[in-house]
C-alpha cells in the first residue's frame, strides 16, 4: 500500500495504491487526514460508525471522503484507523472510524482540505491492486 | 513556446485563443490574457479545463480565463463564464468550494514609523483572529443569528455592532446576494459554518499589513481613501465549512441533475443543471447564502483588526476605513453587452475578481465616475495592487480581471525545496514579519511558488482589464 503525493500546482494531487477496494479507501482517508492534521497517531478513544451507497465506485470514493471529512471537522476528530468493507455491487461503503479528539495544540498544524474534487478521480484496477488518484481542494 | 502552448493560437500582444475543436464538444472558443513570458508556466491541464467549460450548455461568447490562469477543478483558475439564463447552466465547478473567497482592503492613517513595535501588533492580531485548521469563532451565535447572516450578509455583521453602515457601501454588491436562500443550505453546511463564523482559515488564506509605497493615479487613490506613504490592512478569506459543505452537497445533486438534462460533461467537477431549473435555483439559493456568510466573515475580521488597532493607537472604526471588499469564487446574474446586445447572464468568476467600469450599475455614487476598486493580492513578499475597473473589462471579459498572481510550484514542490523558516527568515531580513501556524505553512505559500503579481498585473494593465491605481507592500502576515 502507498500514498504518493503528484505534482498539482494549486491543490493536493494523491496516487493511493492497495491491494483491495477495502484497503484503498481506508489509505484515501489516511491521506486526508494526514493532509489536516499530519500526525494522526492515537490514542484512539472512540469509533465512529459510517455506510454510505452511491452509484458507482468513484462517486462512492467521493461521498465517503466528503463525509469524511465532515465528520472531522464538524465534530472536531482526529481518525487514527480506518475498519472498512467495501462491496462493488452495489457500490457501497460500511464500518467504522476509530480515532480521538483534536487538539489544537498537537493537530492546529496541518492543510486545512475545503473539499474533495471529482476532476481527476479515478481509481483503475491493474496487476491485481487498485490505483486511485484523487486531488484534495486546500 | 511552451509544449503547453501546442493548438493555441496568438490574436494579439497578451490574447490567445482556444480554438473550437482544441477539445470535443466546443460550443464557443476558449480565449486568455498573458503575457509571452507569462506561457512558460502555463499547464496544460489549464488549457484543457478551459476548453472543457466551452463545452458546457449556453455558454456565450467565448470560455475565458485571466492572466493568472492556472490548472485547478472544473473550471480553470482565473476562468470566467458567462450563461444564458434560459439555455444556460449554472455549476459549482466555476465557483469552487471556497464560495466567496475573496479579499478586502482597510486603509490606516498610520505610517511605517507607527509600527515600531510591528511584531507586538502581528502578534495581538495573530490572537485576535482565530486562525489555521480547527481554529474556532470566539463570536456566540445562535441558529437564528446564522440564518440571518446567510440572507443579510455583511449587513447582519453591522448590524450585530461589527462595523459601520459605510463599510456596506465598500462592498461588491454592498455585502450580499439578494438570491440567497438559507433553506438550500444543508444542516451539514451550517453546523460546519456555526463555529467556524469569524475564522480565518487556513492555505492561502492571510492577513497582512502592508505599506501604499507607490501611487499610479493620485486622484483615483483620493477617492479611494488611498494614500501614500499608509499602512493598509489586507484580509483575505471565504465561506469557510460553510461553503465549502454547500459545494460539496451541491456537486452530488447537480451530477444526477446533469444525467436527467442530458448534459454531456468531460469532467464531473462541471456538474451543472439549467439556470432555471429546480437544482438550478436551489443551488444558486445556497451559493448565495454562502457568499453571503463571507461577506460577515470578513466583516466580524476587520472589526476584530479594528479592535486591535484602535486600542494600541486611539483610532475609531471611522478612522479604519473600508476601501473595498471584492468576491473572486461566484456566480452572479449581471447585465453585460453580449456580441451586440445587453443580456442577462450568470457570470461565473472561478479565482477572478468582478472589475465593474465607471458608471456600472451597483456601484456606490462617489466612486462610480472612477470604476469599482479592484482589489489583486500579492504572495507574503510580493506586492499588492489597488486597480479600477474599466470599460474595456466591461466589453471584453464580462466585467472581470484576475484575482492574484497565481501558483507555479505545486505544494510538494515548495515543501521538497524549500525550508519555511529559511523563508521566514528571508522575508524578516526584507523587513516582512511572518506570523503561521507552523514553518510548512510558510514553505507551501512562500512568495517564489507564485508567478510575479507585478507581472501578471501589468498585463492586466496592459490589455485594460483594469487600470493601476497604487501598489501596496507587505510588512507583516498572518498566514492560516
Amino acid at each position: 500500500m502507498s500514498i504518493e503525493e503528484l505534482e498539482h500546482t494549486a491543490d493536493l494531487l494523491f496516487r493511493i495504491r492497495a491491494p483491495t477496494l477495502s484497503d484503498l479507501f481506508s489509505e484515501a482517508a489516511r491521506a486526508l487526514m494526514q493532509t489536516l492534521y499530519r500526525d494522526t497517531r492515537g490514542p484512539e478513544t472512540g469509533s465512529w460508525p459510517i455506510e454510505l451507497e452511491a452509484a458507482d465506485r468513484e462517486s462512492l470514493m467521493y461521498n465517503f471522503l466528503s463525509e469524511v471529512l465532515f465528520l472531522s471537522e464538524a465534530d472536531n476528530l482526529v481518525f487514527c484507523g480506518f475498519e472498512l468493507v467495501v462491496t462493488v455491487s452495489p457500490p457501497a461503503v460500511a464500518g467504522r472510524l476509530v480515532g480521538r479528539s483534536f487538539d489544537p495544540a498537537r493537530d492546529a498544524g496541518g492543510t486545512e482540505v475545503k473539499g474533495i474534487s471529482y476532476s481527476d478521480l479515478r481509481i483503475a484496477e491493474r496487476d491485481g491492486e487498485f490505483c486511485l488518484e484523487v486531488l484534495f481542494d486546500v | 513556446m511552451s509544449d503547453s502552448m501546442k493548438g493555441v493560437l496568438r490574436t494579439g500582444p497578451y490574447e490567445w485563443e482556444l480554438p473550437v475543436g482544441y477539445v470535443s464538444g466546443m460550443r464557443v472558443p476558449g480565449r486568455f490574457f498573458l503575457s509571452e513570458a507569462l506561457t512558460g508556466t502555463l499547464e496544460e491541464g489549464a488549457l484543457r479545463q478551459l476548453a472543457n467549460v466551452a463545452t458546457l450548455p449556453g455558454i456565450r461568447c467565448c470560455s475565458l480565463a485571466m492572466p493568472d490562469i492556472h490548472w485547478g477543478y472544473g473550471f480553470p483558475i482565473g476562468g470566467v463564464g458567462a450563461f444564458d439564463l434560459t439555455e444556460g447552466v449554472i455549476s459549482p465547478g466555476g465557483v469552487g468550494f471556497d464560495i466567496n473567497c475573496g479579499v478586502r482592503l482597510m486603509a490606516t492613517p498610520l505610517t511605517e514609523a507607527d509600527l515600531r513595535e510591528k511584531a507586538a501588533v502581528i502578534e495581538e492580531l495573530y490572537r485576535a483572529v482565530p486562525t489555521g485548521v480547527g481554529a474556532r469563532s470566539t463570536q456566540r451565535l445562535g441558529k437564528n443569528d446564522l440564518t440571518t447572516m446567510l440572507i443579510d450578509g455583511a449587513r447582519w455583521a453591522v448590524e450585530a455592532g461589527l462595523g459601520v453602515e459605510r463599510d456596506l457601501e465598500r462592498c461588491e454588491g454592498f455585502g450580499r446576494m439578494e438570491e440567497a436562500d438559507a433553506s438550500k443550505v444543508s444542516a451539514k453546511a451550517l453546523q460546519r459554518g456555526l463555529p467556524q463564523s469569524g475564522t480565518l482559515g487556513a492555505g492561502n488564506h492571510f492577513l497582512e499589513l502592508q505599506v501604499v509605497d507607490e501611487v499610479y493615479d493620485t486622484k483615483v487613490a483620493a477617492a479611494f481613501g488611498v494614500e501614500a506613504g499608509t499602512v493598509a490592512v489586507m484580509i483575505h478569506c471565504g465561506s469557510r465549512g460553510l461553503g465549502h459543505q454547500v459545494c460539496t452537497d451541491y456537486i452530488q445533486v447537480l451530477e444526477a441533475a446533469t444525467k436527467r438534462y442530458g448534459i454531456a460533461l468531460p469532467d464531473r467537477q462541471l456538474a451543472c443543471a439549467p439556470i432555471d431549473s429546480p437544482e438550478g435555483r436551489a443551488y444558486f439559493g445556497a451559493m448565495a447564502a454562502a457568499a453571503n456568510y463571507a461577506w460577515a466573515n470578513r466583516q466580524a475580521i476587520m472589526h476584530r483588526v479594528r479592535q486591535v488597532l484602535g486600542q494600541r493607537y486611539g483610532l475609531s472604526p471611522e478612522d479604519l476605513p473600508l476601501v473595498y471588499d471584492v468576491a473572486h469564487n461566484i456566480a452572479k446574474v449581471e447585465e453585460h453587452l453580449v456580441v451586440s446586445a445587453r443580456e442577462r447572464v450568470c457570470v461565473h468568476r472561478k479565482g477572478a475578481t468582478r472589475a465593474f467600469g465607471p458608471g456600472a450599475p451597483g456601484l456606490p455614487t462617489d466612486l462610480a465616475p472612477y470604476g469599482q476598486p479592484v482589489i489583486i493580492p500579492g504572495s507574503m513578499g510580493t506586492p499588492s495592487f489597488l486597480l479600477r475597473g474599466t470599460d474595456e473589462a466591461m466589453s471584453r471579459t464580462f466585467g472581470s480581471t484576475c484575482h492574484g498572481a497565481g501558483r507555479v510550484m505545486s505544494r510538494s514542490g515548495a515543501k521538497k525545496h524549500l525550508a519555511g523558516a529559511e523563508v521566514k527568515e528571508a522575508l524578516q531580513r526584507d523587513g516582512i514579519l511572518v506570523r503561521a501556524p507552523n514553518d510548512a505553512a510558510i514553505a507551501e505559500e512562500a512568495p517564489s511558488v507564485y508567478k510575479s503579481s507585478t507581472e501578471v498585473v501589468r498585463v492586466v494593465h496592459e490589455v485594460g482589464l483594469g487600470r493601476l491605481v497604487a501598489r501596496l507592500r507587505p510588512v507583516g502576515v498572518i498566514k492560516g
